[in-house]
């Protein structure tokens, strides 16, 4: 197994690219994926809307 | 799509739970549901009045599918309708609020609770306190052990407290549910969960929120103070929108509560 801490620097090099509002405005997902009915129970379901803040 | 909605198949039709945000949103939600059944929908409840909820009536209507709201639900989305029709377009766009037209409930409830029995499962829309919104509800199917929670739960992310919230009603709300005690919560944002994570990611932040404020009040803070001490909680950083919305959650609840002192 490869030593975990080979991979932080590169989470850090990536998160330089990482848009800066990310965090602000939360994590969207494209409506087709967000329309997709969950089922909760046998008659119940629900749509799950992206936690984006607007 | 940034809130959730749901549906249920019921032995007579479809009660689709919120409309969405626009006459668009509301077509491909009757779209969605055709993926999992052919019934028509019959019914739409309104639990809240934040445009995301209501804004899709309209197309409904339309298609012949009562509209099921309370009084002060639907008084609140008449006040409101205006400025979130104009921030809708502002953010969204004339395209993608095309026809929509704000529609509300045309015969609305005149009660603070309403039960109704839709093919063979139970509706109970009660009304507890006034919450994100004034008039805002609590949607329980006992059948189904299920809450549609609405603006009183986000999990994942954190709420915002705004000038018209009310957020001492919002912990009123949330003891309901409690009360109610449901094997599933469905909130108004974030992913639907039991009511323990429920209250790990939105009723103690309300708890504890209001309690602190009332405290600081209650030494005479001031509202600095207040906010300088709440500053900041670890506990709840992980919730998405922390650092957008927590400082301004204790500034408004300060502001809320003393108003009402
Ligand atoms: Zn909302």
């Amino acid at each position: 197994m490869k030593n975990p801490h080979q991979w932080i620097p590169v989470f850090l090099l990536l998160s330089l690219f990482a848009p800066p509002m990310m965090a602000a405005t939360g994590v969207d997902r494209p409506i087709e994926e967000i329309l997709e009915p969950i089922a909760l129970t046998d008659r119940v379901y629900y749509f799950y809307g992206s936690t984006e803040s607007r | 799509m940034n809130n959730n909605t749901g549906f249920v198949v019921t032995d007579d039709g479809v009660v689709v739970v919120g409309s969405g945000s626009s006459y668009r949103v509301a077509e491909m939600i009757a779209d969605a549901v055709a993926t999992v059944t052919d019934a028509p929908i019959t019914h739409v409840i309104n639990i809240g009045s934040q445009d995301h909820r209501w804004l899709g009536n309209g197309w409904f209507l339309e298609q012949g599918a009562e509209i099921v709201a309370l009084e002060r639900t639907a008084r609140t989305q008449e006040e409101f309708a205006e400025s979130h029709m104009n921030r809708s377009l502002r953010v969204l766009g004339e395209d993608a609020m095309a026809g929509t037209e704000p529609t509300v409930a045309p015969e609305p409830i005149e009660a603070d609770s309403h039960s109704l029995e839709v093919g063979g499962v139970e509706f109970d829309m009660m009304y507890v306190a006034d919450a994100h919104f004034p008039g805002d509800i609590l949607l329980h199917l006992p059948g189904e052990e299920v809450v549609f929670a609405g603006d009183v739960v986000y999990v994942e992310r954190i709420f915002g407290i705004h000038s018209w919230s009310d957020p001492a009603g919002k912990v009123k709300n949330f003891q309901r549910i409690e009360a109610l005690d449901p094997e599933i919560v469905v909130p108004g944002h974030g992913a639907a969960v039991d009511l323990e994570t429920a209250r790990r990611e939105a009723g103690e932040y309300l708890e504890r929120l209001v309690s602190e404020v009332r405290a600081g009040l209650e030494d005479w803070e001031t509202l600095d103070e207040t906010v300088e001490r709440l500053a900041d909680w670890p506990d709840f950083e992980h919730l998405l929108h922390y650092d957008q919305w927590h400082r301004r959650n204790v500034n408004q609840t300060y502001l809320i509560l003393e108003a009402r002192m």
